[in-house]
């Protein structure tokens, strides 16, 4: 079953996201394309009405986004559910969209273009609608349905075409489906249009269609009226992540289909690299763009988007973990080859885009495969990419001169308003002369994962630079410990040690990633990486904090307070530090509250796994209702109590996954307060999970580190920034 | 009580709608060109028609309405055998009533809706009133059914009071002639030419400002707070009657 198929376009540096109207499940995928000077951030939710799903039908919503490193085009459209089958009429127009505003990206059209294109799709759409037929339960339905094709196939959208070098925006929209811009100043505004516009195959309903543009927009959210009041208004781009979507439509596709998208951007706050990417792609060879769209005939059906197996499936959630496979043909790697070792069918793959794209990698299996791609950066930045990139930030100021020159009332113009010429692809709109239509660095990172029958696949954190050392191979203990959970793990970040992915030999077949020479290069930097961080947790962490980490000791809470609060210093080394044994401590080790001590040049918090209750009765004041409701109707879940002992910790970014998903958020920490509780993840009984705590400070990461956590288990996790 | 009724019928909220036909010997009398009880046949259809589409989500029909139908002369038959959803409907077709001999006993229908209703209401918070839609061509026979029917309107859930439609079948329930029905309001009981009339008035619930908005979606210019009294003289005001009776919290 498809969920939220995404296509890159390995040649042309492009994606796509397009929600199945036929998939049951939660479908939620988001890229984040880090570009020159800013990040592109898009995610595409989508969940069928529960009553679709008793017999399997397709949900009226229909959800798509395109885009490269210069444009962004999202639809939503909503299938008016009393016309008739208003799910091909979201599914027919969200395509037509898509199509029509990729190939007017730079001269969006006008409102009255736009009208009159519409009247001519209408009557386009028209015979597909007369030719469709339907089951009849009775004399009685024929005549709804009859009364209901005489109305047409109707659905509302919101289309959205983003420049964004420019960071302008033209937002078109008919009927109730929603929009939420915020702007660099950090304001935002609802754009709503006529609820009463219609598109209809009849052609006879009013379109009342208002075309918007907007300009210095950091964010667009748009929804359809299934969603929540409060979804995309937080000023949090990445408060709605997949957990976020989860609990959302736990609680609305009761009654509506849901499908939300997202188009934020970022201005990067470290050089474009490596960007720790949240979305589980799949890819498929893309079809030309150039090519007429492909409407299906209707009703829609699996057919549409190939068989069980040719298609691509990612889920982020780990509760809905299903089948992935591959369509298409893919260029082998050198050194990638079938897994046959373990027999658990897993595929691995590695893609690279950009500059000396490729598109490789080689299935095994039908059941359970794995892709990932990885757009390694240039060599002058691979020293700097790593995992541990912050993810951008939602509402990011512009310049200050840009922010006081324009005002929120001069964003936008409404209606008929004449439109902005738009810049040609190559042209330099900052006047910089900074900006190339083709990234220097973009990243897509994806993550795919099969629903194996118990099977063992990989879950890469998948930005991290595997040439980098990890500290943690230098703890033999915790190797070990981790070799041997090692067949059934069910995702591993990608910051493993040596012996972490010799475990995986029989599993997964490694070459695939890296290469003989990457091996040994990998286990020469782990080494010296490893001596590297047992000098300085030695010299630092470990004299303070040993007994605590062993358990000997419990730290009373007024000992938890940092001694002081050194001005933070760039350390000298600040790749990924690990520290610290992952191996779960009995639970007699773990302090009352979860709180665990810092050192005075130590980052140090602790990360557990907790009851609802307690988490709720803990954050409760900090999160919503309707948070706090999604999460009393989460059936499964892994809630992790953060505390932050380190003043010079700006930012935390926590990237978990249970071999179906990997999930990351960042979250800023406030100047006043040193502890901070966040991160939920619905986690499936007997997987593990692995966790990479990241500490950042304003966008430099000072310290790393992974750990593989079992459910139900208390652990005490530290990170512990090394001292200048 | 909360008299917005704005509740939206849905899959999960789910309107109940009880219709009470006279089916009694007068409804072989001649209606335009067929006998009344064909127009209220067809009229039934067309109404259930409405409710099957208002229910349609693609291929799916959502469980918005539930129904309950009495057929009453001296006796009241259960039509439905039940209170039945949408779905149970769209399978089974809708009914054809056939005209009886029997009188008009008004006040047992009203009766057996009340003991419906009494069944019913507990289940029912989050739902819209529920509404009855009661048709008849002639003065009731036997008991009053007033008393009842205002026991009945004193009944409710959190959105409102149950309604109460009353759909007259038969000329000169006006002193005036409705006219254009597109710009028509509704009843006032000064307009009432009778004592009937001005009965059936008053056994019937005022039209909820939500109702009249969506009545006006459908082309018709109901005021809100008219009684919901329908002079049922002609095949388009028993259409008009119908399609306020199915009205009923659709979303």
């Amino acid at each position: 079953m498809c969920v939220i198929e995404t296509v890159v376009e390995p040649d042309a540096d492009e994606f796509e996201l397009r929600a199945s109207q036929t998939s049951g499940r939660n479908q939620f995928a988001s890229i984040t394309l880090a570009v020159k000077d800013h990040d592109l951030r898009v995610h595409l939710g989508y969940r069928r009405c529960l009553v679709f799903d008793a017999d399997d039908r397709p949900g009226q919503d229909a959800g798509v986004i395109k885009g490269d490193a210069t444009h962004a085009v999202a639809v939503i459209a909503d299938g008016v559910g009393q016309s008739y089958f208003g799910n091909l009429a979201s599914s027919y127009l969200s395509e037509w969209l898509l199509s029509v505003l990729w190939q007017r990206r730079h001269s969006p059209p006008t409102e009255e273009e736009f009208v009159v294109s519409l009247r001519e799709q209408e009557k386009v759409f028209a015979p597909t609608v007369d030719d469709c037929s339907h089951t009849v339960r009775s004399r009685l339905h024929q005549a709804a349905l009859d009364r209901a094709r005489a109305k047409g196939s109707q659905t509302v959208f919101a289309a959205l075409l983003l420049d964004v070098v420019t960071a302008e925006c033209h937002l078109y929209q008919v009927g109730d489906v929603k929009a939420i811009v915020f702007l660099e100043d950090g304001s935002s505004q609802d754009v709503d249009s006529d609820a009463a516009g219609r598109w209809s195959s009849k052609g006879r309903t009013a379109l009342c269609l208002r075309h918007t543009k907007v300009s210095r927009v950091s964010r667009i959210v748009l929804k359809t009226d299934g969603a929540s009041a409060d979804w995309g208004r937080s000023t949090n781009a990445l408060a709605n992540d997949a957990i976020a979507f989860d609990m959302m439509a736990a609680a609305c596709a009761p009654d509506d289909d849901v499908a939300v998208a997202q188009i934020a951007l970022a201005r990067a706050t470290v050089p474009a690299g490596s960007m720790p990417s949240t979305a589980p792609l799949v890819v498929r060879p893309a079809h030309s763009l150039d090519e007429p769209t492909t409407v299906p005939s209707a009703p829609l059906s699996d057919s549409t988007e190939g068989t069980e197996e040719e298609r691509c499936e990612l889920e982020r959630s780990a509760a809905d973990c299903s089948e992935v496979s591959v369509q298409g043909d893919y260029k082998p790697v050198a050194g990638c080859e079938e897994d046959t070792a373990s027999g658990d069918e897993v595929a691995h793959m590695s893609t690279q885009l950009g500059g000396g794209a490729e598109l490789g990698g080689s299935i095994s299996g039908e059941d359970a495969r794995e892709i990932e791609q990885a757009c390694p950066h240039s060599d002058a930045s691979a020293g700097a990419a790593t995992a541990d990139r912050p993810e951008a930030h939602s509402t990011p100021s512009s310049t200050p001169e840009a922010a006081d020159a324009e005002t929120k009332g001069e964003a936008f113009e409404c209606g008929g308003a004449p439109l902005v010429p738009q810049p040609e692809a190559n042209s330099d709109p900052r006047g910089t002369g900074e900006y190339e239509s083709e990234p220097s660095r973009q990243q897509i990172e994806t993550n795919v994962r099969s629903e194996a029958e118990g099977g063992e696949a990989h879950a890469r954190d998948g930005a991290a630079a595997p040439a980098l050392p990890q500290a943690h191979a230098s703890d033999p203990e915790c190797a070990q410990e981790r070799a041997s959970e090692a067949a059934e793990d069910l995702a591993r970040p990608a910051e493993q040690s040596e012996e972490d992915i010799k475990s995986d030999a029989g599993v997964v077949d490694t070459a695939a990633v890296f290469t003989q020479a990457d091996a040994k290069r990998v286990i020469s930097q782990a080494l010296l990486g490893a001596l590297l961080c047992l000098l300085i947790w030695v010299t630092t962490s470990a004299p303070g904090n040993w007994q605590e980490w062993s358990g000997l000791r419990k730290i009373p809470a007024a000992a938890v307070e940092p001694q002081g609060k050194p001005p933070f210093q760039e350390p000298r080394d600040v790749r990924p530090v690990d520290t610290e044994p992952s191996a779960p401590l009995p639970d007699t080790t773990m302090p009352e509250g979860g709180i665990v001590s810092g050192t005075e040049a130590g980052a140090l918090l602790s990360v557990r796994a907790v009851s609802r209750q307690e988490w709720l009765a803990n954050a409760g004041a900090r999160v919503s209702a309707e948070r706090q409701l999604a999460l009393e109707r989460m059936p499964e879940a892994m809630l992790f109590d953060i505390a932050i002992r380190d003043k010079r910790v700006t930012h935390v970014n926590v990237t978990a996954a249970d071999g179906i998903a990997i999930d990351a958020a960042t979250f800023a920490i406030g100047d006043s307060g040193n502890v901070f509780v966040a991160a939920v993840m619905p986690i499936e009984e007997r997987r593990l999970q692995h966790v990479r705590i990241n500490l950042l400070n304003q966008g430099s990461t000072i310290a790393s580190k992974g750990y593989t956590l079992r459910r139900g288990g208390k652990y005490r996790l530290s990170v512990a920034a090394p001292t200048n | 009580m909360n008299r917005r009724h704005t509740a939206i019928a849905t899959g999960k909220s789910q309107a109940l709608i009880i219709y009470l036909i006279d089916v009694s010997g007068s409804m072989k009398d001649k209606f335009e060109t067929a006998q009344k009880i064909d127009y209220v046949n067809q009229a039934l259809e067309n109404m259930l028609t409405v409710m099957v589409q208002r229910s349609m989500r693609g291929e799916v029909i959502s469980p918005r309405y539930r129904i309950a139908m009495a057929a009453y002369d001296h006796t009241v038959t259960d039509i439905l055998d039940g209170v039945r959803d949408i779905n149970w409907l769209v399978e089974k077709g809708n009914p054809t009533l056939l005209p009886s001999r029997g009188t008009t006993e008004t006040a047992l229908a009203f009766r057996w809706a009340r003991d419906l209703l009494r069944a019913e209401l507990p289940a029912m918070k989050g739902c819209p009133a529920p509404m009855i839609c009661h048709l008849t061509d002639a003065e009731f026979t036997g008991e009053d059914p007033q008393p009842i029917a205002e026991e009945i309107m004193a009944m409710g859930n959190d959105d409102g009071a149950v309604l109460i439609e009353n759909i007259f079948m038969a000329p000169g329930l006006t002193r005036d002639p409705i006219g254009d029905l597109g710009r028509w309001k509704g009843v006032s009981r000064d307009q009432l030419s009778s004592d009937y009339g001005r009965k059936l008035c008053d056994m019937s619930s005022s039209l909820p400002e939500t109702y009249a908005r969506m009545m006006a979606s459908e082309g018709y210019a109901l005021e809100a707070g008219r009684p919901m009294l329908i002079p049922g003289s002609d095949s388009n005001l028993i259409e008009l009657a119908f399609t306020l009776g199915g009205i009923t919290g659709a979303g």
